[in-house]
């Protein structure tokens, strides 16, 4: 076999290695022991390092999301069926809703993420029944399944709004129009 | 972590130290993991592309908008007449890059592409997306491609860093998720937590069949062990007696959570890519030589087989 005469290492390698763990192991570990982004990294690196507190608490009871509409001031709700608008499930039984809401459901902060929702699924709304009346408000409503002991008859499957109890839905934001 | 540097003999603990992390390396353990890792990243992109590439990377659907996505990073997505030039652009990269052809631009055109369909679509991106950009991020700053490639390149050892921060990455992961489940979770206060979340909506057929004949003690048992595995990890996978049991308890580990947890198949091959990397060279080089060897047999019975038929079919009569 004929080796190539190289420096190894050269100054290059060092760099990288220097690099990589200062971008990448140091921040990875800060943020698995102290549950924190580390000082002064920017946002989109921060979000690489976010990648090893997988499943690490219990959970009393599953999310699921709906989204419902309202046409009228005192008018009902009525849930808005968005398995069209969102087929894909990547990762679980759930579509990429239910994954925007595991992020953005809770806070101000997030609000205007939740804002353009409730905006593209009116305008969804609007596309799917031309010249139709359209929702003056849109809830995002968190209800949630209980953990259980049995009834275990295959994978998961989401249960429909009707289904669920008052005490077990909450309202996660409302968005009038 | 594995000792297969070419090193010189009699060294200082400093010199020994420099070689194990910036020493000459032969780039089979390199060039094996490139090639499973691209065979998985083009598992779990075509299978994302399959599900529904205008949903996942078109105007059509919905996406967060950069001011409203606190990652901050957000790349627009394509109009959908844009998609099947994408998708030949995004596969062709993998393709080659998995094949080791012109490594040196494939690796940065791959880490281009998955940085892109990570960052527009973060609904759909996990763990297992953070741990391709900083792979192909590595790969793309480090010259490899000299085996498993249909290309002749006359194989030369390179300096070891990409190898160890590839190691190092697999330790951490394991080491500081045990950490957490154990230290900032309650895996370590709640015998449940993880009967609790096997029964989730990641909850296949497989886990339901446990839920229904495995009484709860069992999920603690597994609980346990998980926990101790992971926190064993620098142990399990630095010292070289133990390595064997660790890549052996991992593979089970993974295997359950593949067959536990809908699509987790794809983040468990992926983190098994990263065993790869603690075998030792001479066993790559042996399992390479024998494919090499049985694909020569192959070809060589196929070409009889085309004489035998050629003969058989147009024999002058």
């Amino acid at each position: 076999m004929m080796i190539h005469k190289r420096t190894i290492p050269s100054f290059f390698d060092y760099f990288c290695f220097a690099f990589f763990i200062f971008v990448w192991i140091i921040p990875l570990l800060y943020m698995g022991f102290t549950n924190r982004i580390f000082p002064r990294m920017p946002p989109a690196l921060s979000f690489l390092h976010n990648a090893s507190a997988l499943f690490a608490k219990s959970v009393s009871s599953w999310p699921q999301y709906f989204i419902e509409m309202r046409f009228q001031p005192d008018g009902p709700w009525t849930e808005y069926d968005y398995t069209d608008d969102f087929k894909m499930k990547p990762f679980g039984y759930r579509t990429r809703v239910n994954r925007f809401f595991e992020i953005f459901s809770r806070g101000e902060y997030n609000k205007m993420a939740r804002e353009e929702l409730a905006r593209w699924i009116r305008g969804r709304y609007a596309l799917k029944n031309p010249g139709k009346p359209l929702p003056i408000a849109i809830r995002f409503t968190d209800a949630r399944v209980p953990l259980r002991s049995d009834g275990f008859d295959g994978h998961w499957k989401n249960k429909p709004l009707s289904e669920f109890s008052q005490k077990e839905k909450f309202v996660v934001s409302v968005h009038n129009f | 972590m594995s000792q297969n540097n070419l090193s010189k003999p009699k060294q200082n603990c400093g010199q020994r130290l420099l070689n194990f992390w910036f020493g000459p390396v032969d780039l089979i353990r390199i060039d094996t993991f490139r090639l499973l890792k691209g065979l998985s990243m083009l598992c779990y992109f075509g299978s994302w592309w399959r599900q529904g590439a205008v949903e996942w990377l078109s105007t059509e659907s919905f996406h967060i908008s950069a001011k409203a996505n606190w990652t901050a990073l957000s790349f627009p997505p394509l109009p959908v007449g844009l998609l099947p030039f994408f998708g030949i652009f995004f596969f062709g990269s993998l393709a080659l890059w998995t094949l080791g052809i012109a490594t040196r631009v494939t690796s940065w055109l791959s880490l281009l592409a998955v940085t892109y369909v990570t960052y527009t679509d973060i609904l759909s991106a996990y763990t297992i997306n953070k741990f391709y950009i900083v792979t192909l991020a590595v790969m793309a700053l480090y010259p490899h491609g000299d085996y498993w490639t249909p290309q002749k390149r006359v194989p030369s050892p390179r300096s070891a860093w990409a190898l160890r921060i590839l190691q190092l990455t697999l330790i951490v992961h394991y080491f500081i998720t045990g950490y957490s489940k154990a230290f900032t979770g309650d895996w370590l206060q709640n015998p449940s937590t993880l009967w609790s979340q096997i029964q989730g909506l990641y909850m296949t057929d497989a886990a339901a069949w446990m839920l229904r004949h495995f009484p709860i003690g069992v999920f603690s048992w597994m609980q346990y062990m998980t926990l101790t595995f992971e926190l064993s990890a620098p142990l399990l996978f630095m010292v070289k007696r133990l390595r064997p049991i660790g890549m052996g308890w991992g593979l089970i580990f993974q295997g359950l959570v593949a067959l536990t947890m809908h699509q987790l198949i794809f983040f468990s091959l992926e983190i098994i890519c990263f065993y790869v990397l603690f075998l030792e060279d001479r066993t790559l080089h042996k399992t390479r030589l024998a494919l090499k060897n049985l694909l020569n047999q192959l070809k060589s019975n196929l070409l009889e087989l085309d004489n035998d038929l050629f003969t058989t079919l147009f024999r002058p009569k």
